[in-house]
């Protein structure tokens, strides 16, 4: 026997479907936090683990600049600093492998000192024994890499390099595991000394040093006593976390865009909860009644709807914590390719399963908390009053606005918990933490402002709901006009049944909007991006066409193409890579009065014509933002830009907005004339052009034919910016999916309400069928009444997920060109489709109830 | 001996739109351990209002009500309910009962939501008395759809007697149900009473149940217009009563 306690269990039981719909609503919100958190967990982790695989105990690489190498005496000198307790110098280049006559295909052959590797590695034999340091003719290679190509221990295959060819016996096997890892298994473990043979390298040179750190001493120290001593060679260093970084670094905006929608689609699921309890009780009005007759106090009676809740919470809970964790397998291999760590995928993230389930349960409470007050306010005396019982409408927009504060209080919540958990490790490891993602949009930012804007959408929601309404419903009147005869007396019921109690469904309407205001922001926020990516590529490369060298050129050839016929300037850039305090940064050379004529850079809080004016005079570089917060930079700060043939100590001349990409992100500007005289850099490697007025047409095919016999290419300034427009593409596509989520569970709510509605109206329908309404027409007449209410909700998404896209790209500091959103009109048109469709399609069940209600039974209901 | 339920000019006044209805004007009343009382009246006359009050669903607008030594009227609500758990039981004309809990179920309730455990030696042997005193034992373990009405009556009875109430309260409790049903309700009513020593104070129109009473009060317009003392009798001949109240002009 069950008692007060099991009464939630049974009213759940009563109404399956209401009861299935809303543990859906719950799993799918669930499921895509989970599938979030987990994949973000998942492939953070992948590349941490990656990174400690490759590095083992070493803390530091030092590698040489460019295509150079180290020095004997600069491998010498990193031994010999203070606090480096071990070293372990390698010969790492690609090649190729061929055994007799089939080749083995591209392979790195990593030339090591075996008893040095080993201090730093644990690398593991499957069989075979490892390479003694006097053993010239034997290599390691990984197992699987072996079994693809039929070898064993014994077998031998051959090797060519810049400085000869060899032949290799395979003496031991490595187990695919650790630094093995790496280049995909496709490696071949040389003693240090047949590697430098190979490649021609000078004895006791390296490409790079692994480094063992004193703990008591700290890398940082190290770090600036190598700075110090290594003065003879341009180096760059990375660490183990830095690694990571990289890795992670790709998938780290798609994570927290994920996170963002889930959280907005598990509101959306708090609404149906909120919507499905609320619906119920006023349902139970005479039950509760009832039970506050037989002695049931306000409290027990609450706790009996918060029960309901908690059981609906936890079976949504588990059935989105299973789907998540099957989702987050699939999502994790998709969004894993994008970084270049392999993602293991063994076990689920505690983290991310514990915060989904406690999300879950706690949201589902809080939506519950407004109609559990609301049942304690039911009064005994409703036991005995006859007639209908419906819940106060006024108490709907409050209710609305308690749980949608609860709600969105607790998302924001497991936002920043979210951000923590994955941003924690890169933070801790004391790598700057960039705080903008490719999109150019801060995370924690899109977060809030999609959190603010889906809780001023509810309100609003709330608040002009019958507004909406009655303006929805007029315009299906008027665009139903040609079959006004055929549709009318459907038409005035759902209108009538809309508007006579517009509170009632506020809670669907919201959720709806929600849904679909997520799809039209997403669209907004991607087309935003997108345009100031593009206006980023007018300010670093105002041009009409760019020319692009494989390998720099002569600056030369840029009169010719100058020569052109339209053709008003040409202005050459060259790209290379530089070392500044021992890390990779990349460096544009330009001359300063043709690249200032273009129009070209943004300096913040300084004079243009000042920056340029110092570029001009020599010893100065403009930084981009992104650099000067990287490098700690500031104008009047000195610069020191290191390559393999020189150094020049520059002044920071101003700090700019953008510069153009190169290899490690955007780049220092210098003069093309110090770039020649202090690093020994010359040529081109890209030439802007600019069309004469008028002349802009054929002009490409113009420069293709004066560029071709130089091995040229055309392209438009865009494609400067390179992959980031083609990421971005794919990274919205997830996320529009995941926005449709939002939408098919506002569609839940959907089918929710109106099924209510027509067990409600039992009594009213049977009238009219009594009265001559055919089972069609009742059909019809609640198919209409959806089409009418997702027309509703697309007017309230399209102008919440206008105003949020708006508040996000603010938030974010991207705005467009023009400072004014624009709209995607092919996202309005989805949110319109998706809408009324939709809903449509989800009135399908509720009508085929209400075409079957019997005139005898219906009228019987009192 | 003190009465169980003392009623002090009692008022209760209805709002409706920009007027108020005067449901009850000023009604005084005092009921003995185990008597049987009715409140009869005209339709609007106040009856259920009134019965309301005396139970503590409801809120005087002005005047108390005493039950049981505790002034039920001026308790907050969680008080008031507790009271009405403990010490009262009702007994509706129709929707008496939880339609998703068994007959026992229904029975128990009182106790569950008391806190008690539904399946302890006491709480048992109370609903099962109960049950058997309305002749419900064998159906003890159907829910409500599946029981005739007048034996969901019974089962409402027997949940109204189960946690032994110092009153029950019973608001045209036949009102839905043929001739002999009703008798058979009325005379279940009457054994508690004069078995239990239960004190029930019962709403109706009928005349017919109210000649089981001890005493009738006559209302009418929200004011107690007579009294009728029939006293304590093992038969309940109608005719007196009708023909009395045909004199009130009813
Ligand atoms: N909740 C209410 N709101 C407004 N007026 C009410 C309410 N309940 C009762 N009334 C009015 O108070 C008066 C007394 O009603 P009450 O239900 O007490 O009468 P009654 O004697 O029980 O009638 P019946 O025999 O028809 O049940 C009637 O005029 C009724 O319309
Ligand atoms: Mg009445």
């Amino acid at each position: 026997m069950r008692g007060p306690r099991g009464m939630g269990w049974r009213w759940l039981r009563r109404r399956p479907l209401r009861t299935v719909l809303t543990i859906a609503g719950i799993a799918i919100g669930v499921a895509l936090v989970v599938a979030a958190l987990s994949v973000q967990a998942a492939v953070a982790d992948g590349a941490a683990r990656y990174a400690a695989a490759l590095s083992g105990r070493a803390d530091l690489t030092v590698h040489a600049f460019g295509e150079g190498t180290l020095s004997a005496g600069t491998v010498d000198a990193i031994a010999g600093t203070p606090g480096v307790i071990a070293t372990s110098p390698q010969v790492r280049r690609p090649t190729f492998a061929t055994a007799g006559t089939t080749t083995l295909g591209a392979v790195t052959v990593v030339g090591v000192d075996p008893a040095a590797d080993r201090a730093l590695h644990d690398e593991t034999l499957a069989s075979g024994a490892f390479l003694a340091s006097s053993d010239a003719g034997g290599a390691l290679v990984p197992l699987g890499w072996a079994r693809a190509h039929d070898l064993g221990i014994g077998s031998r295959f051959s090797l060519v390099g810049g400085g000869g060819e060899a032949t290799l016996t395979v003496r031991g096997l490595l187990t695919d595991a650790g630094p093995a890892l790496a280049d995909g298994g496709r490696l071949v473990y040389t003693t240090i000394g047949a590697a430098r043979a190979l490649f021609g390298i000078d004895a006791g040179a390296a490409d790079l040093v692994e480094v063992r750190v004193d703990p008591a001493v700290g890398v940082a120290q190290v770090e600036t006593r190598l700075e110090s001593r290594l003065t003879s060679q341009p180096y760059v260093l990375s660490t183990a976390a830095d690694a990571a970084a990289a890795l992670g670094g790709a998938t780290r905006d798609v994570g927290s865009g994920l996170l963002v929608v889930a959280a907005i689609v598990l509101f959306v699921g708090a609404l149906l909860v909120s919507d499905a309890l609320a619906m119920s009780v006023g349902e139970r009005t005479r039950e509760v009644g009832l039970l506050r007759v037989a002695g049931a106090t306000r409290g027990q009676v609450r706790r009996m709807v918060l029960e309901e809740a908690w059981w609906l919470g936890l079976a949504g809970t588990v059935l989105g914590t299973i789907a998540g964790a099957a989702a987050a397998v699939i999502l994790a291999s998709a969004v894993g390719s994008l970084s270049g760590a392999p993602v293991a995928f063994g076990v689920l993230d505690p983290g991310a399963l514990a915060v989904g389930v406690l999300l879950g349960v706690l949201v589902t409470l809080a939506a519950a908390l407004e109609p559990a007050w609301r049942t304690g306010r039911v009064s005994p005396v409703e036991a005995v009053r006859r007639g209908p019982q419906l819940a106060a409408p006024a108490s709907r927009v409050r209710g609305i606005a308690i749980a949608g504060t609860v709600a969105a209080v607790v998302g924001v919540a497991a936002l920043v918990a979210g951000g923590w958990a994955t941003g924690g490790a890169s933070v801790l490891a004391g790598t700057a933490a960039r705080s903008t993602n490719a999109t150019g949009i801060p995370a924690p930012a899109a977060g809030l402002g999609g959190a603010l804007a889906a809780l001023a959408l509810l309100l609003a929601a709330g608040v002009i709901s019958p507004l909406v309404l009655r303006l929805a419903g007029w315009l299906v009147s008027a665009a139903t006009f040609p079959v006004r005869r055929l549709l009318r007396p459907e038409l005035r019921l759902a209108r009538g049944a809309l508007t006579h109690d517009p509170g009632r469904i506020a809670v669907s309407l919201a959720a709806l909007g929600v849904g679909l205001g997520l799809v039209v922001a997403l669209a907004g926020v991607a087309q935003g991006t997108r345009q100031a990516g593009e206006a980023w590529v007018r300010d670093v490369a105002p041009a009409d066409a760019a020319v692009v060298a494989i390998s720099p050129v002569p600056v030369d050839l840029g009169s010719d193409l100058a020569a052109v016929r339209g053709v008003a300037s040409v202005t050459p850039i060259r790209l290379f890579d530089v070392a500044i305090a021992g890390r990779l940064a990349s460096a544009m050379a330009v001359d300063p009065a043709t690249y200032e004529a273009l129009g070209a850079l943004s300096v913040e809080g300084g004079s243009r014509a000042a920056a340029f004016a110092a570029l001009q005079a020599g010893g100065s570089a403009l930084v981009p933002r992104s650099l000067a917060s990287r490098f700690g930079l500031q104008v009047g700060d000195l610069l020191v830009l290191r390559t393999a043939q020189g150094e020049a100590r520059l002044r920071v001349a101003g700090v700019v907005a953008h510069s153009i990409p190169g290899t490690a992100g955007e780049s220092v500007v210098v003069s093309a004339a110090d770039a020649v005289r202090s690093l020994g850099i010359a040529g081109a490697s890209l030439f802007l052009v600019r069309a004469a007025p008028g002349a802009a047409s054929g002009l490409g095919a113009r420069l293709e034919a004066a560029a071709s016999p130089y091995a040229l290419s055309v392209v438009r300034p865009s494609a400067i910016g390179g992959a980031v427009t083609g990421a971005l593409d794919r990274t919205f596509g997830l996320l529009d999916l995941l926005a449709v989520a939002a939408v098919v569970v506002a569609a839940l709510c959907i089918v929710d309400v109106l099924a209510m509605d027509v067990r409600q109206r039992v009594g009213e329908l049977g009238l009219l069928r009594a009265a001559g309404l055919t089972r069609r027409q009742a059909w019809r007449f609640v198919v209409v009444e959806a089409g009418i209410l997702g027309l509703a909700g697309a007017f309230l998404g399209i102008i919440g997920g206008v105003v949020a896209a708006g508040a996000v790209l603010f938030l974010g500091g991207t705005t467009g060109p023009s400072g004014v959103l624009e709209v995607s009109w092919g996202a309005v048109l989805a949110a319109l489709v998706l809408g009324v469709g939709g809903s449509m399609l989800a009135a399908v069940y509720p009508a085929r109830l209400a075409a079957r209600v019997e005139v005898v039974r219906a009228v019987g209901v009192e | 001996m003190p009465p169980i339920l003392e009623a002090r000019d009692l008022a209760r006044t209805y709002r409706v739109g920009d007027g108020e209805v005067r449901a009850l004007q000023g009604v005084s009343l005092a009921v003995q351990p185990g008597e049987f009382v009715a409140l009869m009246g005209p339709s609007g006359s106040g009856k259920t209002t009134l019965l309301q009050l005396l139970g503590g669903l409801d809120r005087p607008t002005a005047g108390e009500v005493v039950l049981d030594g505790v002034t039920i009227s001026s308790l907050d609500d969680d008080a008031a309910t507790k009271l009405r758990r403990d010490r009262t039981g009702f007994v509706f004309q129709a929707f008496n009962l939880v339609p998703l809990l068994s007959a026992r179920e229904n029975v128990a309730l009182p106790f569950l939501l008391a806190g008690r455990d539904p399946l302890d030696a006491e709480t048992t042997a109370r609903v099962d008395e109960a049950l058997a005193l309305v002749d419900l034992a064998a159906k003890a373990d159907r829910r409500p759809d599946e029981l005739a009405f007048g034996e969901q009556q019974r089962v409402a009875i027997a949940r109204a007697i189960a946690g032994r109430p110092v009153i029950l309260f019973a608001d045209e409790p036949t009102g839905n149900l043929d001739y002999a049903t009703g008798l058979e309700i009325m005379d279940y009513l009457f054994r508690s009473c004069a078995e239990r020593g239960q004190t029930v104070v019962l709403v109706t129109h009928d005349a017919q149940a109210g000649a089981f009473a001890d005493r009738v009060l006559f209302l009418r317009d929200g004011r107690v217009l007579e009294e009728i003392r029939l006293g304590r009798r093992a038969e309940h001949p109608a005719r007196p009563l009708i023909e009395r109240l045909a004199q009130l002009g009813q």
